[in-house]
């Protein structure tokens, strides 16, 4: 078996881990106000795209799992707090130490060092330090080496899965679709809405690859589809914009502590 | 017993990337355990980056190779990571030996460290700062890879892996398996780094004096990396023969395919396994 191979089975199992089977999952109900916040964010402080999917991952999870009641400060707060703690495990850095000073304005309110640090560590402690974990993004090269051995085909359908999984992963709770199945949905959906390949040769690749159900991975295909849909008609006008849900933070940029 | 009370602090071993490290008891099991402190309140960060992907990653990797993390203890002030003990580290090692390390155990430890490292990779998991100081030893000489407070999950494509995450000594032109190599040599020469540089360009003139300056016609595209600089052009010598004199024909062959500059010709740690040097090994695992 390849190293690459290999590096696919072990994420598998990686994913499967933190999956949760037989239990309904909460969302909290500012998920989609908090992830699109989250994106415009991390695109602003031009983190890579998997550092979104992980915080959300994390938010999820810790949503799931803390019992009490969370009102809409605590809720950003911990928003906050995870889009921290993706950075500190996904960034290089000793080469992003710039970064440590950028914007930490999030919607309207502003939080201290210390809140945030603190509310870090009780993510951390509930979800008993599993935080790094396999994200949708980290299957793209693997699934392009084994089944789009075009290199230029590759480049022009990466930018697409990169807005369609951010898309996905703004609109739909990461827990309920298994990372693999959301990159390879979001892949067919680039590659039929590009008329790339013969999309009935990709999907028995993919699905001997990622070991699915086709109606699943279908399922999923559809349902990005549709969010991709209705999200262009709401941005019709500037469709190259990530953030699907405009959030205006730029008059509140010089009220922050974190500013210096 | 709160959670803290349940180990007793024997004795200042050393401090790591972040932290002091102690030797302490278990009052649980009487085990004897490695404990890192780390002090949150001296940090600007909150939980520092490296204590906290070290915990994250090592919750997952789970091997013979790899040094078991059994334990975290968050209190409000210090975070307490409990590991397995391990007797020393190969720096201590290199120098309780005297330069003469004989060839079963160099042969032993660089295969144990290659068994850590690819499990490593299979796990999408680089450390990063390989040197003998993170490599620990047991009373059994089984090898443990340590410290992984640079390490990363590498899922992803990143823009560049070097700049700054390796100790200089160690630092392979590209981080990614070289470091395994200089390990090696030194390995075999009891102790004494391959290329002791003073600065970056000392380091890489020195590297490149032993295995060539890389080029366009051995490494094609080298000068459209990020950092690349020219370098006066050293031919590749075989003098690495000379820097490794008690190394046997195949373990040379092996080093020498460990410190190719092109990453893409560089052999990685699965197929390293697999080379005739180890062939007793092999065929007893």
């Amino acid at each position: 078996m390849t190293m690459e191979r290999e590096q696919l089975v072990t994420m598998f199992s990686v994913e499967k881990s933190f999956h949760v089977i037989n239990k309904p999952i909460k969302s909290h109900s500012k998920r989609r106000i908090i992830a699109n916040g989250l994106n415009k964010l991390s695109d602003d402080e031009k983190m890579s795209d998997d550092i979104f999917a992980l915080t959300m991952n994390i938010f999820d999870r810790f949503i799931l799992k803390y019992s009490q009641l969370i009102n809409d400060h605590h809720c950003q707060l911990i928003a906050l707090s995870c889009y921290s703690l993706a950075k500190k495990l996904r960034t290089n850095v000793l080469i992003n130490n710039e970064n440590e000073q950028t914007s930490w304005i999030f919607l309207n309110e502003n939080y201290s060092d210390e809140e945030i640090f603190d509310t870090e560590q009780l993510i951390a402690e509930t979800l008993d330090w599993d935080l790094s974990t396999v994200v949708p993004h980290d299957y793209i090269q693997l699934i392009f080496q084994a089944v789009l051995p075009n290199e230029v085909d590759q480049a022009k359908i990466r930018l697409h899965v990169h807005i369609l999984l951010s898309l996905g992963i703004c609109e739909l709770n990461t827990l309920t679709i298994l990372p693999s199945i959301l990159c390879c949905a979001c892949i067919k959906a680039a590659l039929k809405g590009l008329s790339i390949v013969n999309i009935h040769q990709i999907d028995e690749l993919l699905l001997k690859l990622i070991h699915c159900k086709k109606s699943e991975l279908i399922q999923t295909q559809h349902m990005i589809e549709k969010l991709f849909q209705s999200c262009l008609q709401e941005i019709a006008p500037s469709p190259t914009r990530r953030c699907l849900a405009p959030i205006d933070t730029s008059n509140k940029t010089n009220t922050s502590p974190r500013v210096k | 017993m709160s959670r803290t009370d349940k180990y007793e602090k024997i004795e200042r071993i050393g401090e790591g990337t972040y932290g002091t490290v102690y030797r302490a008891r278990s009052l649980l099991t009487q085990e004897i355990v490695a404990l890192k402190k780390v002090r949150l309140d001296d940090e600007d960060d909150g939980v520092p980056s490296s204590a906290l992907r070290e915990i994250c990653l090592l919750k997952e990797l789970r091997h013979p190779n790899i040094v078991r993390l059994l334990d975290v203890i968050h209190t409000e002030k210090t975070l307490n990571l409990i590991f397995e003990y391990c007797d020393q580290d190969l720096k201590k090692y290199f120098d309780s030996c005297n330069g003469d390390i004989d060839a079963k155990t160099v042969q032993s430890f660089f295969w144990q460290l290659l068994q850590g490292l690819s499990y490593c990779h299979e796990h999408s998991v680089l450390h990063r700062d390989l040197k003998p100081q993170n490599l620990l030893l047991t009373k059994n000489g089984q090898l443990k890879l340590a410290d992984f407070g640079l390490a990363r999950a590498y899922g992803i494509p990143v823009k560049c892996y070097s700049s700054e995450v390796v100790t200089l000594w160690y630092r392979p032109p590209d981080v990614l398996f070289g470091s395994a190599g200089c390990i090696f040599a030194e390995l075999a020469n009891g102790g004494k780094p391959l290329f002791s540089g003073e600065s970056v360009d000392d380091q890489l003139r020195r590297i490149f004096k032993v295995i060539g300056t890389p080029t366009e016609e051995n490494w094609p595209g080298v000068s459209t990396l990020p950092e690349y600089k020219p370098f006066s052009i050293y031919q590749p010598t075989l003098s690495l023969i000379h820097f490794v004199p008690k190394l046997n024909n195949k373990g040379k062959d092996l080093l020498l395919r460990c410190l190719i500059c092109n990453p893409n010709q560089r052999i990685s740690a699965v197929d390293a396994l697999q080379h005739p040097y180890f062939s007793d090994i092999q065929s007893v695992n």
